[in-house]
Formats: C-alpha cells, sequence, structure tokens
C-alpha cells in the first residue's frame, strides 16, 4: 500500500515537473524586422493567397473584414479566427511588426503561447521578411473592429495550451521551400504557392490522430475534413485520371467549373471564391503547373506540363524542395 | 452538331439516372440529379468554348442557355420540397434552414442563363488586361528560401485594389463588367446583357452554381 503511495507521489510529482517545464518552454525564435517597410499591394495579394481573408472574415454572416471567421469545427474543438484588425485591443493593433512575424510564421503568440494547427502558420514559415512587413502593411490599411471575435471551444485535454508545445516538437513540419533546377520559372512559382501560402495540403493530406499533417502521404487526399468533408487526392497521377490540364485547371481555379462540367461546392468553393479566383493567370497556371507535375510522381502522359526552363542544369538533391 | 450533343446529354442523363436510381435516388431526388446531370453537362461542353479552346458557336450557347433555363428558378426550386433527406441525395436540410436564399440563388440561375441566351451574340470579351510576373528578372531570384527574396508577385496591372484584396470592397461594385454581379450582401443587380460578353455571363453562372454548392450541397 505504501509502495502504491510512493509510486502515486512519484508521478503526480514528475507531472508536475512536466507540466512546468511544459509551461515555461520557450518556443520562439526572436527576429528582428525592425521597421522593414511594406508594400500594402503586395501584402493584400499575398493575404488573399494565403487564406488570410477568407479564414479571417466571417463573409456568409456580413462581418467586417478580418473581424473575425466563421467557425472551424474539428475533433478536438470548434476553432474561431480571431480578429486580426488594427485593433489595439480586440485586435492585433497593440503587436509590433516583430510579433506579428513570428506569430505568422513560427506559430508563437506575442506571449509565447503557441497557436493550435487550426492556423495554418507551417505553411507561412518560409514567407520573407518583406512578405512579413508587406502583410503587416496591408493589415494596417483595414478599419479597427473594437469587437473581440467568439472565443474557440476546445475540449479538454486539447484546451490545455501547453501541450501544444508537446504537438510542436512532435508533429511540427514547417514548410522550407528551396527552388528547383531543370524546372521553369512557373513550375517553382506554383511549387512555392502550392507548399507554402496556399497551403493546399492543409485539406488535401491526411491527419494523424493528433492533427498533425502525414507526410508521407501529402496531397494523397483526406477523408476526415472539419465539418465531415472530404478532400480529394490532387497528386499528378490522380488529377491527370480525372481529365485536369494546366488550363482547365486554372480555369477552374478562376471560375469553380471542373473539367466534367461540374462545379466546385463545399470548401474548395469557398477557396475559390475567396482565394484564387483573386489572383492573376499566371499563378493560377503556376499552380496548376505544379500540381500536375509534382516531384516523386512521374507526370502522366498527355499531361502538359512545364517546360524545362533551366535544363542545363543540374539536378541536384540539395536544390529539391519540402513536399509539406 | 452541338444539338446532336444536347440530344446525347439528354440521352446520357437519361442513363445516369437509371444509374442513380439504383443507387437509391427516386421521385424528385432522381428528378433534380437528371437536371443537375443536365447541366453539368452544358457546363462541359461550354467551358472550352468559353476559355476559346474551341471555336465559339453562337447557337450552341444559346441552346445551352435553354437548357440551364429549364433546369433553373421555379423549375429548380419545386424540385425541393422539404422532406426527409435520403441517403441518395447530395442535399443538405440547410435548403430549407435558409430557403429565401437557395430560392434566390435559383432565380440568380434562371436570370444569368437568360441573359446567356441574350449575350450569346455579343461572343467572347477581350481577356481582361491582368498582366502577371511570368517571371522575375532572375530565373531564380524571387524564391523564398534564396538569398532571403520576397515572394515574386508584383504585377505591372493591378486588377484588383488593395481594398478590394482585402475584403472592404466587393470586387463586383469595382469591376462588375467582369465578376460576380452579387453584392456584398448577396443581392442580385441588374446588368445588361445585350452589352455583356458571352463568357462573362457563362463565369455569373459557374459563380452562382459555386455559390449554391457551397452552401447547400454534401462534399465538394
Amino acid at each position: 500500500m505504501r509502495g502504491l503511495i510512493r509510486t502515486a507521489v512519484a508521478l503526480s510529482a514528475m507531472g508536475f515537473v512536466g507540466i512546468a517545464i511544459g509551461t515555461s518552454w520557450p518556443i520562439a525564435k526572436p527576429v528582428h524586422l525592425g521597421m522593414l517597410a511594406g508594400d500594402a499591394y503586395r501584402g493584400a495579394y499575398l493575404a488573399r493567397s494565403g487564406g488570410c481573408i477568407a479564414c479571417h472574415t466571417s463573409t456568409a454572416s456580413g462581418g467586417a473584414a478580418l473581424a473575425g471567421g466563421a467557425p472551424l469545427d474539428t475533433p478536438f474543438g470548434s476553432f474561431v479566427p480571431p480578429n486580426i484588425t488594427p485593433d489595439p485591443v480586440h485586435g492585433i493593433g497593440d503587436w509590433t511588426l516583430d510579433q506579428f512575424a513570428v506569430a505568422l510564421r513560427q506559430g508563437v503568440r506575442p506571449d509565447g503561447k503557441a497557436y493550435y494547427p487550426a492556423f495554418p502558420y507551417e505553411f507561412y514559415a518560409d514567407l520573407s521578411d518583406q512578405d512579413v512587413a508587406d502583410l503587416w502593411a496591408a493589415i494596417q490599411i483595414v478599419p479597427p473592429v473594437p469587437v473581440a471575435a467568439a472565443e474557440s471551444d476546445v475540449s479538454f485535454p486539447f484546451n490545455l495550451r501547453w501541450g501544444l508545445k508537446l504537438w510542436r516538437a512532435a508533429f511540427m513540419s514547417p514548410a522550407k521551400i528551396s527552388p528547383v533546377m531543370g524546372k521553369s520559372t512557373e513550375w517553382n512559382r506554383g511549387q512555392q504557392l502550392v507548399t507554402g501560402p496556399a497551403h493546399c495540403a492543409a485539406c488535401h493530406t491526411g491527419r494523424n490522430m493528433m492533427g498533425g499533417l502525414k507526410e508521407s502521404e501529402a496531397l494523397a487526399g483526406n477523408d476526415n475534413l472539419p465539418g465531415g468533408s472530404k478532400a480529394p487526392p490532387i497528386l499528378a497521377a490522380d488529377l491527370a485520371a480525372k481529365g485536369w490540364t494546366v488550363a482547365n485547371m486554372a480555369y477552374a481555379l478562376r471560375t469553380g467549373v471542373m473539367p466534367d462540367g461540374d462545379v466546385f461546392g463545399g470548401g474548395m468553393a469557398e477557396v475559390v471564391q475567396a482565394g484564387t479566383s483573386f489572383l492573376d493567370d499566371a499563378d493560377r497556371e503556376a499552380i496548376a503547373t505544379y500540381l500536375l507535375d509534382q516531384p516523386g510522381t512521374p507526370a502522366p502522359s498527355g499531361t502538359p506540363v512545364a517546360d524545362a526552363g533551366m535544363a542545363g542544369m543540374v539536378h541536384t538533391p540539395g536544390m529539391q524542395m519540402n513536399v509539406d | 452538331m452541338f444539338k446532336n450533343k444536347i440530344l446525347g446529354a439528354i440521352a446520357l442523363s437519361s442513363l445516369g439516372a437509371a444509374a442513380l436510381a439504383h443507387n437509391g435516388a427516386t421521385g424528385v431526388v432522381m428528378e433534380r440529379m437528371m437536371g443537375m446531370s443536365a447541366m453539368r453537362d452544358v457546363m462541359k461542353d461550354l467551358a472550352p468554348m468559353m476559355q476559346g479552346q474551341v471555336p465559339y458557336d453562337e447557337w450552341a450557347v444559346r441552346d445551352a442557355a435553354t437548357v440551364l433555363q429549364s433546369h433553373a428558378g421555379d423549375n429548380m426550386a419545386r424540385l425541393f420540397p422539404e422532406e426527409p433527406i435520403p441517403a441518395s441525395s447530395f442535399a443538405k436540410p440547410e435548403i430549407w434552414r435558409d430557403w429565401a436564399r437557395f430560392d434566390e440563388l435559383s432565380e440568380e440561375l434562371r436570370l444569368y442563363a437568360e441573359g446567356l441566351d441574350i449575350a450569346a451574340v455579343n461572343g467572347l470579351g477581350v481577356p481582361a488586361p491582368i498582366a502577371a510576373p511570368a517571371s522575375p528578372p532572375d530565373e531564380m531570384a524571387g524564391m523564398s528560401g534564396m538569398d532571403g527574396a520576397t515572394m515574386p508577385m508584383e504585377a505591372p496591372l493591378e486588377p484588383f485594389t488593395v481594398e478590394v484584396l482585402m475584403g472592404l470592397v466587393a470586387r463586383a461594385d469595382q469591376n462588375p463588367a467582369t465578376l460576380a454581379a452579387t453584392s456584398a450582401d448577396g443581392k442580385f443587380t441588374g446588368i445588361d446583357f445585350e452589352v455583356t460578353a458571352a463568357d462573362d455571363v457563362f463565369e455569373r453562372i459557374s459563380q452562382t452554381c459555386a455559390s449554391c454548392h457551397s452552401l447547400y450541397r454534401k462534399g465538394n
């Protein structure tokens, strides 16, 4: 009996020590952007590309821009995208550019706590300092909204935010995008968008029991999206089998019309309406070019692919991309 | 030629409907699936034409517009009586919880289909002057991860203003000639189809379809 009590006490002590370490474990790496000036137009375009507007604006209910988005219902709870207008109390108006950079690229709040991966910061990890400054400049033109977005409703034990530090250690896979020699500029631009800010894998890649992306199943589809919907596989062979080409995919990303004449619904309709339909034609074609010629998946015969713009250069392993 | 395709589409729709019936769709559910399939088929035929990939055919467009009209507006709404949703149906209960919006989108589709019939004679419009950075000055310059450079996204011409991109202004208000005719509050606004390009109207139709599918259809 006494041994049992000792064991319980020891386990409790270890638990408390673990929590103490977890809560005090610093996760943010300092950044110093200083007063780097941003270009609001480029930032606004990036905000569209990255889904900031789509997620943080509750369009269906007529909400103000960036004042908070529609809840995202997941197995872990309901996450409400917060108010990111420049309001100093209810938005992010009292943040510094450096704090914004850490939040966006590292997923860490100004108070040092981690964001839930419902915020796809992993895909923004490779944005440059200038990209961050541009986004910051774009946010400044949005009227501040002095109303907080609703609180997220996350179930126990996932509501213990310090546990996210463990999640980050185990599952976080920040995007690291390297240009691939031997591929065209268009292809590389597509890679940059797909694996970076456009965060296609956030929906089209399956997740493990803890919500981490399954890197081995990148873009292979996800049958368990929030709300019970599904995202089909978008690997090159799957896309070609369904009749996708660079031209019709670029058109679908603008209009929603698929090769079989059906029109996107569900989350993809929102992606087009609030995101890709705002991009320029070249970027839509770049996304399609990359998706139809992804590394590791042989391009199906008959599928238009990008021209090998730098064919004379060696395709070295060091220039391989990180698919996530 | 296109009429043959239309007839073929109807025949295929019938076959599809038979298949759906085997999957359990019957009665009004099967009827609306047939209607959706018929519209999908004409959209499939029109899309390459609207992109300029195949020669433009005014009469084919008008025929397609007739098919779309016949499945839109009241003809669509009457196929959605409020009743328990069978497993074979893709309809979401939100249709009846938000009937006014659903009915509005059905009518919007009918108006656009009617507009496509009127605008068919205008042919395709001049491509929007959306210039994009086809390539940065240096092949690999501007790639994140290379010298800390930024994303190459500066465009010589800006198709949307910062205010539109940030969601402060509805793009329909900025550029009604080329984009969705739904205003910020989702209400239909009038358009002079006699001077509107056919591909513009076609895109409006696709956007109406997408709006309806995103709200009221299960899955993508």
